[in-house]
């Protein structure tokens, strides 16, 4: 596994000094890199996900694992191990790594070949995020994507960038360090039980963490993964950075970086604190649907394209909380489903609005209108993305939602009727965006806009594929995460 | 003296040696490149003397100076960082027109005192070490004559660097009226035992005179003109070597001569570092200038580091804490150093001392890529972020600070570590803008800063990334 890694990250440093020679030449070898990752990822996974031993066995969840001694002084290993759950995220990540290249394809030509390996390296640290099981190294994943990221939006961002990245940074930097500061506070408790370092997830897991200061570890790492989500009120730095970000950015932002917080909640929250987890949760449901209610009421006054999709991602996001918390193998399973299919439409909902962009030098939406007529392609696509947001059935959202909502009606009626109504204001938001946007008169300077390539076509096709395949049959993928989840809920059982 | 006195002493007696014969050379003929080889010769001699010691050696060389492995790697670190700022200074030196011989000279000079503090054993060898190294100082601060900003700062450190040292002599004295010795060990054993407010009193003093050459809140207000007026290679001097010396002694200070036993010096550290962490970074984030705010950011840096002597007496922490001291101590040093040689070869190429002002290195990224990397490498360091140096340094400081279930530091070394990632970042973003300076690239940088800059580079991101190669290390200092 840890191949991926090195290969995503030498493929950016070799982006970088290819720009010397050709500023066309950097994007293509980001192609080529992610081409050869996304190659060996699936060499990689296929033998496991096509034969059903590993699942069936019920001997371990992990589908592979990978170890190195690092800081024997501190019991740190260079360890990364995939289950379903990181194996989908992975997957999800070089997908949307794709849709990024193309949608920089024109865009960027300012100092192209450092765009490309910021872009190459924040992939490598997301799918690090996604692989670590030590936590001194999922930390230093957690940080280090944010660097690149942050350089993504302060030198090629829009007007306000220099705000928006200085924002983002330290919304999530600032949470971090609390977030390492619990890390630190649970190994040495570890030590203190069993006389050893080891920041290892799987060593944490046989040593669970009781008493007090369970809950304030459990409040660390909350607060990181809350900030990241974003979760009501902690998402005021995502509206500005995902306006301000170039294309690329957003789609990386929205697509992949928030799921490393949902991740991290399951996987780390729940998984290493569950008892403290079950005592937070009704809080943590009431903060899930005020985000859903909040973000789609903030969704429907915004004036501006991608503010309106980035107060939209507030609001699906705050179903993944509610799915995690809602305690219910059925909710995790929508939990899981809600991360990738809001991956999906969201970036293509950001490549979307950069396209316009790029074309109109606006994202105000008042300086839209009719430009389905304008350009075919790009409008039939936008409706399909936003038909698919607003949770049509038979789209991979819409079956997200309801495993949610299912799951939570069970225990929690009240609550999930609440959520249930972000539905309609969802359909209210999204559909006035498309006519907004699409529908009403043309503008006489619109008349000759430039529609979607084919290259756009095949990468939102290939989304919208994604989606209409979760919508249909989301079985293989729920086969794939279920082992994950039933761990997690013999845990919170025990 | 038997060989293995004269041989636990070398180092310190090549840099005595040394300079004697760079004085002589300056005497017989000025030369800028003899005087620079000389002086980089006795660097790495002395450097050579004291990697050959064998590890396990504490040697009590003479009743004022100690051999041991604490000093043997402290030596080593301020040799390092003298040889960096010799080398950084060469360009700088070049390009002001300034005489060279005399430039060297002090440099070697408060090396040497340097190296006497962290040797010090006794009241009478600190007060010297600390002597020679503050004249030294005082001198290569205000060595730009003309500059009026320069001799000002020297002044200012001047009078009140001599302020702290009598404050300093003070508590000495009414310790030597307690405990009737000058010998930090016996120091330490007449101190146990008495509960006295005269002893009290003198910790508390000394304190204050070792805080005020750490400018620790609240005795920090001349850091940010000094780091300002001096020359950039000497301020980068200063914020090391200076630092690293007299928190060597600092420890030496606290455990061996036991002021670390009373709670009012526990107390009035706890503040002091709270203080400095908070104060040094929201001070910090008003400065324009990068020279000031690396100097308001040192102050913070000293509060991070002063957790891991607070800690010192927690009970079963005193390991951990002496490792974290040792790291922060060694990252704060190649991070800072780092920057300020980085700022030197900015600093070379404008009307000094406004070319390191943050509007002057607009763009930086673009016209000079290797310092802006450099200059990146060392804020991200100082800011610890992953697979730098500063990262390893932090979190040991946390590690210790959690083990000893120091709360109320660990809330405070957050808060500033949040406060001080914006003023790092927007000193980073100002790299990025797009404006063209006049004079930009003007001097050519010598092959020699080149290498300096990429090993700096390569020896933070090494430390942040392979730190199991240096902590090995650590079983012979612990």
């Amino acid at each position: 596994m840890s191949y991926l890694l090195v290969v995503l990250l030498l493929g950016g440093a070799l982006a970088w000094w290819s720009e010397r020679y050709d500023s066309t030449l950097p994007a293509k070898i980001t192609l080529a890199t992610l081409t050869l990752v996304s190659g060996l990822f699936i060499r990689l996974v296929y033998p496991l996900v096509t034969e059903q031993t590993p699942f069936a066995e019920g001997s371990s969840l992990w589908l592979m694992t990978e170890a190195y001694t690092w800081i024997p002084r501190f019991g740190i290993q260079f360890s990364l191990a995939m289950d379903g759950m990181s194996l989908l995220l992975v997957g999800l990540t070089l997908l949307l790594g794709f849709v990024a290249v193309v949608a920089s394809w024109s865009e960027i030509e300012h100092r192209a070949g450092f765009f490309q390996a910021n872009l190459l390296w924040t992939l490598a640290g997301t799918v690090g995020v996604f692989l670590a099981v030590d936590l001194f190294l999922f930390f230093l994943f957690w940080e280090v994507m944010l660097v690149p990221m942050y350089l993504l939006i302060a030198i090629w961002g829009h007007e306000d960038r220099s705000r928006a990245a200085m924002k983002f940074f330290i919304f999530t930097q600032a949470s971090g360090l609390l977030m390492l500061l619990a890390i630190l506070t649970t190994a040495v408790a570890y030590v203190e039980q069993t006389g050893e370092w080891s920041f290892s997830y799987m060593d944490w897991l046989d040593q669970p963490l009781i008493g007090p200061t369970a809950s304030l570890v459990f409040l660390g790492f909350l607060l990181a993964f809350l900030v990241k989500l974003p979760a009501f009120p902690f998402h005021s730095w995502l509206p500005d950075a995902h306006t301000q970000a170039p294309t690329a950015g957003s789609v990386i932002l929205a697509g992949v970086l928030l799921k490393t917080g949902a991740y991290g909640l399951l996987r780390f929250g729940v998984g290493l604190f569950p008892e403290v987890a079950i005592a937070f949760s009704t809080p943590l449901l009431v903060v899930g649907v005020v985000g859903v209610l909040y973000g789609a009421v903030l969704a429907f006054g915004q004036q501006d394209f991608k503010r309106l999709v980035a107060y939209s991602s507030v609001s699906h996001m705050g179903f993944v909380l509610i799915g995690v918390f809602a305690w219910n193998p059925l909710a995790w399973s929508g939990a899981v489903l809600q991360m990738i299919a809001h991956g999906l439409s969201t970036s293509a909902l950001f490549m979307i609005a950069g396209a316009l962009q790029h074309r109109l030098h606006t994202r105000q939406l008042e300086k839209m209108g009719g430009l389905w007529r304008a350009m075919p392609r790009m409008g039939a696509m936008a409706m399909f993305f936003i038909i698919a947001s607003v949770g049509m059935p038979g789209l991979g959202n819409f079956m997200a939602e309801f495993l949610i909502l299912a799951g939570l009606f069970q225990a929690w009626p009240l609550m999930s009727a609440l959520a249930a109504v972000a539905l309609v204001t969802g359909a209210v938001y999204s559909l006035s965006l498309l006519q907004r946007a699409f529908h009403g008169p043309l503008a006489d300077e619109h008349t000759t806009l430039r529609d979607f390539s084919t290259m756009d076509m095949l990468v939102l096709g290939v989304l919208a594929f994604g989606l209409l395949a979760l919508g249909i049959y989301p079985q293989p993928v729920l086969d794939l995460v279920t082992p994950t989840l039933t761990a997690l809920s013999t845990m919170a059982g025990s | 003296m038997n060989v293995m006195i004269f041989k636990a002493l070398l180092p310190l007696i090549i840099m005595g040696a040394g300079i004697v014969v760079l004085m002589l050379q300056i005497a017989i003929r000025r030369h800028h490149v003899a005087t620079f080889y000389v002086g980089i010769a006795v660097i790495v001699l002395s450097l050579a003397a004291v990697a050959g010691l064998s590890p396990t050696t504490t040697l009590d060389a003479t009743p004022l100076l100690i051999v041991d492995n604490f000093a043997r790697l402290f030596s080593l670190l301020i040799l390092l960082a003298a040889l960096v700022t010799l080398m950084a200074s060469d360009q700088w030196l070049r390009f002001e027109g300034a005489e060279s011989g005399e430039y060297t000279l002090l440099i070697l000079l408060a090396t040497f005192g340097a190296m006497v503090l962290v040797h010090a054993q006794h009241a009478a060898a600190f007060i010297l070490g600390l002597e020679i190294l503050g004249v030294s100082v005082y001198t290569l601060i205000a060595y730009p004559q003309r500059q009026a900003v320069s001799v000002e700062a020297g002044l200012k450190y001047l009078v009140l660097s001599s302020a702290s040292t009598a404050i300093l002599l003070f508590g000495v004295a009414l310790i030597y009226a307690a405990t009737g010795t000058l010998d930090f060990q016996q120091m330490g054993a007449g101190v146990a035992g008495a509960n006295n407010i005269l002893i009290s009193c003198a910790a508390i003093l000394i304190l204050a005179g070792v805080g005020f050459k750490l400018s620790l809140v609240p005795f920090h207000m001349w850091t940010p003109d000094i780091y300002e007026g001096a020359p950039t290679p000497v301020t980068g001097f200063l914020a090391t070597v200076s630092k690293v010396a007299i928190f060597a002694s600092l420890l030496r200070w606290y455990t061996d001569a036991r002021l670390g036993e009373y709670e009012a010096v526990l107390v009035a550290l706890t503040f002091v570092a709270i203080l400095s962490m908070v104060m040094g970074n929201l001070l910090a984030l008003k400065q324009d200038n990068v020279k000031r705010l690396l100097g308001y950011s040192s102050v913070a840096h000293m509060g991070y580091l002063l957790i891991t002597v607070i800690i010192f007496t927690a009970p079963g922490v005193a390991d951990l804490a002496r490792e974290a001291s040792v790291w922060y101590l060694i990252a704060y040093t190649v991070s800072t150093l780092a920057a300020f040689v980085a700022l030197t070869m900015v600093a070379d190429r404008g009307a000094y001392p406004d070319s390191t002002h943050r509007e002057k290195l607009q763009g930086l990224f673009w016209r000079q890529p290797l310092v802006a990397t450099l200059l990146t490498v060392a804020l991200l360091s100082l800011a610890g972020v992953p697979l730098t140096a500063g990262f390893i340094g932090k979190f040991y400081v946390v590690a210790a600070g959690v083990d000893a279930q120091a709360w109320s530091l660990l809330v405070a070394l957050v808060l500033g570590s949040a406060i001080s990632i914006f003023y790092y970042l927007r000193t980073i973003y100002s790299f990025t803008g797009h404006a063209e300076l006049d004079g930009g690239g003007a001097v050519a940088m010598t092959l020699m800063s080149k290498t300096l800059a990429v090993i700096l580079i390569i020896g933070v991101l090494l430390l942040g990334t392979m730190p199991n190669q240096l902590i090995d290390q650590f079983s012979w200092i612990l």
